[in-house]
């Protein structure tokens, strides 16, 4: 292949892929863009507009909460698994392995749909139905092998097991072992996993939607039913996917920083598990 | 990794061991309690929140998509969506959707995975970095930008109005709207998923299908594609499991009309709208597990190219 079709190749689908993001931000700084080929004028008015609707918000307020300890709550149940997974039994770490492909069977709407009929199927667990507890749940079931990967595969490179046994001699507690001596070892993994678990939970529409119907509205289900109301302003639902786009920007920036250039591993269930 | 976990069971073993009350068996099955605790102990918490709680609501749904009316088993469910011809129709556009997804990845994907493959180090990182951005901007917010770009009022269609007097026929909200949003993400993460396979391509097979007189062609039938096919089939797997399974980009976009609908937002219909009959509760568990037994053999089959990947790796390296 000549370098010029390669060029043309790549620059046709970097067109492809910067021109949605060019019309939404277009769209969320128009003044009035009518019938022709750009915005009569340009304004940050949407945006003021945007971030001071009370709906807009707390949706939004929601939706950081919800990652957040959806990233909390995976982080203190995968870590000390792993971490067992490594120094003592390593037929978790397989386990591991395999549970972390099931929400790759298991489309996220089905998974919603079935978190909330087994929620519902017991008397005991009938009133969390519809909570947002269930939400937190859902999250953390399909989000937790973004946190995995990363962790695995730094634990690996670490040595954990070598670093536990050295501090274990020198009459360190598995506590202080896994606080002083694994946790700082492996601060990258970890900081990857917990960036892309809180993409994942902070983009996730499904979930919320099927459990809660929509008495909790996080910003993708405030998203979809602003797009979807003809009465809607489209700048303002235009203003909220260029922050979303922002948001998604910010963290894989930080991936690349935090992983210094390495491949990220996004190949599911492929290596160490051997 | 067992030596050690032997060397920790054993003493574990002898403590429990009483001050000689209880009976030899029941001394036994204390011993291997304590065992379990001690090897599994720290998993149990992850076990019941991501392993447990996936593998119950799955086989949950498969129940429920069996249940009547009073609880007891029927196929009424299965019947109902086989039969309903909007459902029938939303299930062959949902494969067919997926299969045309999953292919143009593979043939575009490979060539700009390939080209990714040859660029830069530098270069290759800002594109892997950019890419991980386009693959993660899929849900509600690409509806959103896609309306703004081809939609109605959308930004293509009025440059080319205004610029060039052309009027553009295509419909977003159509199959092929969908395919082309679904390519604004999944491209990427296909291009992310086969690029660490393109390492495996060596220099010197170029340089030996050359000295034996052949041409690029000859390289590319015989060397780089019987080489790079299991990772490139597994990448068209996975990327057709992962289209298949989408449901916020086509609900945001084409909503529930029965004219362009998918499985998932067919779904969608049977758990959002009150008019969906009787039994839509279990006519969405049988949807679900449809949905759920052709990703789970996807995946099955996905393995199973990766082991086969994993072995030709070692193989090459």
């Amino acid at each position: 292949m000549t370098r010029m079709s390669r060029w043309a190749l790549l620059g046709l689908w970097s067109v492809f892929l910067v021109l949605p993001v060019l019309a939404t931000l277009l769209y969320s700084l128009a003044t009035v863009w009518r019938g022709r080929a750009f915005p009569d004028g340009y304004t940050l008015a949407w945006w003021v507009q945007a971030f001071s609707e009370p709906r807009v918000v707390s949706a939004l307020m929601r939706s950081v909460w919800l990652a957040v300890l959806t990233v909390v709550v995976v982080a203190a149940v995968v870590l000390p698994a792993l971490y067992w997974g490594h120094i003592r039994n390593g037929r978790i770490r397989t386990v591991m392995q395999l549970c972390a492909l099931l929400p790759f069977a298991l489309p996220f709407v089905v998974l919603a749909y079935g978190i909330k009929r087994l929620a519902g199927a017991s008397e005991l667990t009938q009133p969390w139905e519809s909570s947002p507890v269930l939400v937190v749940l859902g999250h953390v079931a399909l989000s937790f092998p973004f946190f995995l990967w990363p962790v695995d595969g730094a634990m690996s490179a670490a040595g954990v097991r070598q670093l536990s046994e050295a501090a274990e001699t020198s009459g360190a507690t598995p506590l202080a072992t896994l606080f002083r001596v694994v946790i700082p070892n492996i601060r990258t993994g970890i900081l990857t996993g917990a960036i892309l678990t809180f993409a994942t939970s902070f983009g996730e529409y499904s979930i919320a939607r099927v459990i809660t119907g929509s008495s909790f509205e996080t910003l993708p289900v405030w998203q979809v039913s602003a797009l979807q109301d003809t009465r809607g302003n489209p700048n303002g639902v235009a203003v909220m996917a260029i922050f979303t786009f922002l948001l998604m920007f910010i963290v894989s920036v930080l991936i690349a920083r935090t992983g210094k250039g390495q491949p990220l591993r996004l190949l599911p269930g492929i290596g160490n598990t051997r | 990794m067992t030596t050690v976990s032997r060397a920790v069971a054993g003493p574990a073993d002898d403590i429990s061991v009483g001050p000689g009350l209880s009976s030899a068996p029941a001394r036994r099955r204390r011993g291997t309690l304590r065992r379990i605790v001690t090897q599994w102990g720290p998993a149990v918490p992850f076990l019941i929140a991501a392993g447990g709680i996936l593998a119950a609501a799955a086989f949950w749904l498969i129940r429920t998509s069996f249940s009547g009316p009073d609880g007891g088993w029927t196929l009424q469910a299965w019947q109902d969506i086989f039969a309903q011809q909007i459902t029938r129709a939303a299930m062959v556009r949902s494969l067919g959707l997926s299969a045309v997804v999953a292919t143009l990845c593979l043939v575009l994907g490979s060539v700009l995975a390939y080209l990714v493959s040859g660029l830069a180090r530098r270069g290759r990182t800002a594109a892997q970095a950019l890419l991980n951005v386009a693959a993660n901007f899929g849900g509600a917010s690409l509806a959103i930008a896609m309306v703004s770009t081809l939609g109605a009022v959308g930004f293509v269609r009025l440059l080319l109005q205004d610029r060039f007097g052309y009027a553009l026929g295509f419909d977003l909200y159509s199959f092929w709207g969908v395919v082309v949003t679904y390519m604004y993400f999944i491209l990427p993460l296909y291009v992310l998923l086969v690029l660490p396979a393109m390492s495996v391509l060596r220099a010197e097979w170029w340089d030996a299908v050359q000295a034996a007189g052949g041409t690029r062609w000859h390289y590319w039938r015989h060397v780089g594609l019987p080489v790079l096919c299991p990772f490139l089939l597994a990448g068209w797997v996975l990327t057709f499991a992962w289209s298949l399974g989408q449901f916020s980009v086509p609900y945001a976009l084409l909503g529930d009309t029965s004219a362009t609908s998918l499985i998932t937002t067919r779904l969608g219909n049977f758990l959002f709208s009150a008019t969906g009959g009787s039994n839509r509760f279990e006519r969405a568990a049988a949807l679900a597990v449809f949905l759920m037994v052709i990703s789970a053999l996807a995946l099955v089959l996905y393995r199973l190219m990766a082991n086969r990947m994993l072995a030709r790796l070692e193989n090459l390296r």
